[in-house]
């Protein structure tokens, strides 16, 4: 006969042991778990692993664990979380997962793999700056590119060109106002768009150098160039050229769908964005791109580009073997293969063999950036430079400041960042 | 020695004889309440002690230990700006709330209840909002305040209001106000419930008596029906300055708190302090002021309400 005490002890223990069991068996058997952000081509790349190694059991969860919402912090201080985990890129993100030692540093992998040699000069040299300097944490998946997009016909329609200068710019908007179109779409309530027009205004205006010195360095925020570079996204609105409140009410993947029912001029975008667009059905032979013309004397327009996801390794993962052969088949070229043979919209992070075909749009972006890339202030900012960078692009647009207040506040916000580091 | 040793041991007896009466007395509700304790003690207390420790500490969420700082994330928060203009509009929200959730649910609650036939019927379909998660809810009214293609613009614009079409959203000074009727739609069905079962225990022998007066509709609900919902109306207003003080899911779906700060309440600026700026400290401070004033006003306001209807 059971006591009372064996009873209550039993059924209190009975479900955390059964909670507990899977992880147990898990762990025992070898399962390489993953998660993290997917892409179409998921599922053909982690069926090529599986078969490639049957030893190692993969389990993937797709879904972003996202860094601003705490949900990657949470898995990886939970000693539970996953063993390899692709997250979005950036040095307050995984830099920041890397000063706190929630992800292994992958300096051994590197030297072992011999990694760095497949990899652009200009990726390693970024990743190996962030905090902790001088040390690689992650494998990035691929870069992205922002610059802007625009309807072909439109242009033709009324006589208009590609910019290559700013007022050049101004003019084709000033054009397809007249001519009743809207010249500028952008959908900014969830930030990341006007995250990238507003990066590419100050690419164009203050450039790779000083924003180096602003992000890596002591650089100010305030800088005249920065500053210009707000009163220029101001005078976009002030111009009507961009309906400020209209973007501040729509998000992001809202001025996509309206840009590819062929409403507006233009609209700042991703790589990805002509694909996605042809996956939903939509031509986009009519659809071209251009670089924010720089107001640089003397130097070339180049658009902005941010390292965009990039895979990490749990410091408590118990599974280390199998999380680096995972690992070293993210940096095959046969990954690469299959990742663009289905759907594949990342700019190549690594050089490219000869054989591997890009998809159109990616090549696109990917010979934009080789005369260089500007930085993407939403992903190279510190967290708290982040998040006051884009109230700063929300307040201008909307009219709530002034440009001086705008940079000012995200100044403000850099050196708190920088304090605390 | 001796002696003293010897006055302890009545002492320690009488201590044991009333800890024995005290268990023989209590044991049956001690054993009952020993789970709920448990549990209060393990998802109430000790987070709340979490906070209080981390508001206490520059903690930005990834360090493994943690810095203290003494009282100057409390000082910073009561001295920024930002926090106090969203404690401003959490108290705009909360008059938005008490007029259209528990507003809006007191006169559905009356109408109903003079519905005859169909009462189920009405009373399910008023209370279907409230079914809806937060995030449906942002989605819907997010669609239906579309500056183009929204229904709302779309009416305006067919019925010749064209001076009335706003973007409800992405206008600062319209945006709070905008996500606020869509979170009293989204909430007034709870109160309804609770304004119906209230109704519901009032005397009918009350409102046949006013009939035989001749008292109208208007007099009747007046003078029977609000004042016999005396503590029912305690209870609601007392959760909804809570609900409202919290407000934070519908916000976060339509705006994030924007555009800039413009909708940003309490609830929205913790969020972001926490997971976008990275300082954990500050934000279990305002979290936990927040906790304070919405506890010390429920305390009084219940006082208050105690007061008044012992009163009348």
């Amino acid at each position: 006969m059971v006591s009372r005490r064996t009873f209550v002890t039993g059924s209190l223990a009975a479900p955390l042991v059964a909670s507990a069991w899977p992880l147990a068996s898990a762990a025992q058997s070898g399962t390489l778990r993953g998660a993290g952000i997917s892409y179409d081509y998921t599922p053909a790349v982690v069926e090529a692993f599986q078969q490639a190694h049957p030893d190692i059991s993969f389990e993937f969860a797709p879904g972003t664990l996202s860094f601003e919402d705490g949900q990657i912090q949470a898995a990886l201080q939970s000693g539970e979380g996953p063993d390899v985990v692709n997250v979005n890129s950036g040095p307050g993100r995984v830099g920041a997962l890397a000063t706190s030692g929630l992800i292994m540093s992958l300096d051994a992998f590197y030297e072992r793999t011999g990694a760095a040699d497949r990899y652009k000069e200009g990726v390693i040299e970024q990743i190996r700056n962030q905090p902790p300097q001088g040390e690689i944490s992650e494998i990035v998946e691929g870069l992205d590119v922002f610059q802007f997009y625009y309807h072909m016909d439109a242009f033709e329609e009324n006589g208009l060109e590609p910019p290559e200068t700013w007022e050049e710019f101004l003019n084709v908007c000033q054009v397809l106002q007249d001519a009743g179109i809207q010249p500028i779409i952008l959908g900014a309530r969830d930030n990341f768009q006007g995250g990238w027009l507003f990066g590419n205004l100050v690419q164009s205006s203050a450039g790779r150098e000083l924003m180096t010195e602003v992000i890596y360095g002591d650089g100010d925020f305030t800088h005249p160039d920065i500053l210009r570079a707000a009163e220029m996204l101001k005078e976009l609105v002030d111009a009507n050229y961009i309906n400020g409140l209209e973007a501040a009410a729509l998000e992001g993947a809202q001025a996509q769908a309206a840009f590819g029912q062929g409403q507006g001029g233009m609209t700042v975008q991703q790589q990805s964005f002509p694909i996605s667009l042809a996956n939903d059905g939509i031509d986009t032979s009519r659809i071209g791109s251009f670089v924010m013309p720089s107001r640089r004397e003397g130097e070339t327009s180049i658009p902005t580009a941010g390292l965009a996801h990039s895979w990490v390794l749990n410091a408590s993962t118990e599974n280390l073997e199998a999380a680096e052969a995972w690992l070293e088949w993210v940096i095959s070229d046969e990954y690469l293969r299959l990742a663009y043979e289905n759907g594949g919209g990342l700019v190549p992070a690594r050089i490219v063999p000869d054989d591997i075909e890009l998809p159109p749009a990616v090549q696109d972006a990917a010979e934009k950036v080789e005369a260089g890339a500007g930085y993407n202030p939403s992903v190279y900012l510190p967290a708290g430079g982040t998040a006051a960078w884009y109230t700063a692009m929300q307040n201008l647009i909307t009219g709530q400041a002034s440009p001086e207040e705008a940079v000012a506040g995200v100044q403000e916000a850099l050196e708190e960042a920088r304090a605390g580091s | 020695m001796t002696m003293g040793a010897h006055l302890q041991v009545p002492v320690a007896s009488a201590r044991e004889r009333r800890l024995t009466r005290l268990w023989n007395a209590y044991h049956v509700p001690i054993i009952l309440l020993a789970p709920s304790l448990l549990f209060y003690a393990v998802f109430v207390l000790l987070p709340l002690g979490k906070a209080f420790q981390f508001s206490l500490t520059d903690w930005d969420g990834l360090a493994a230990d943690l810095n203290y700082v003494g009282v100057e994330n409390y000082t910073y928060i009561w001295t920024d700006s930002r926090f106090l203009d969203s404690l401003w509009r959490n108290v705009i929200w909360w008059v938005m709330h008490v007029v259209l959730a528990v507003g809006g649910g007191l006169v559905l609650a009356i109408l109903i209840s003079e519905v005859g036939r169909g009462r189920f019927f009405f009373r399910t379909v008023a209370f279907f909002p409230h079914v809806l998660s937060l995030a449906v809810v942002g989605v819907i009214w997010g669609q239906l305040y579309h500056p183009s293609i929204g229904l709302i613009n779309t009416t305006l614009r067919r019925t010749g209001l064209d001076e009335l079409v706003r973007v409800w959203l992405g206008d600062p000074g319209l945006a709070l106000y905008s996500v606020g009727v869509a979170s009293g739609w989204q909430a007034y069905g709870f109160y309804m419930v609770i304004f119906l079962a209230g109704i519901q225990s009032i005397d009918p022998q009350l409102y046949e008596a006013a009939r035989v007066d001749g008292a109208s509709a208007w007099r009747r609900v007046w003078d029977i029906t609000i004042p016999s919902l005396h503590n029912t109306m305690t209870v609601v207003l007392t959760l909804a300055f809570i609900s409202a003080m919290k407000g934070f899911g519908t916000v976060w779906a339509m705006t994030q708190g924007g555009p800039g700060y413009a909708s940003e309440l309490v609830a929205v600026y913790v969020w972001r302090s926490a997971f976008q700026t990275g300082v954990i400290g500050r934000a279990s401070a305002a979290g936990l002021s927040m906790a304070v004033i919405v506890i010390a006003f429920s305390f009084i306001f219940n006082r208050w309400r105690d007061r008044v209807g012992s009163h009348t």
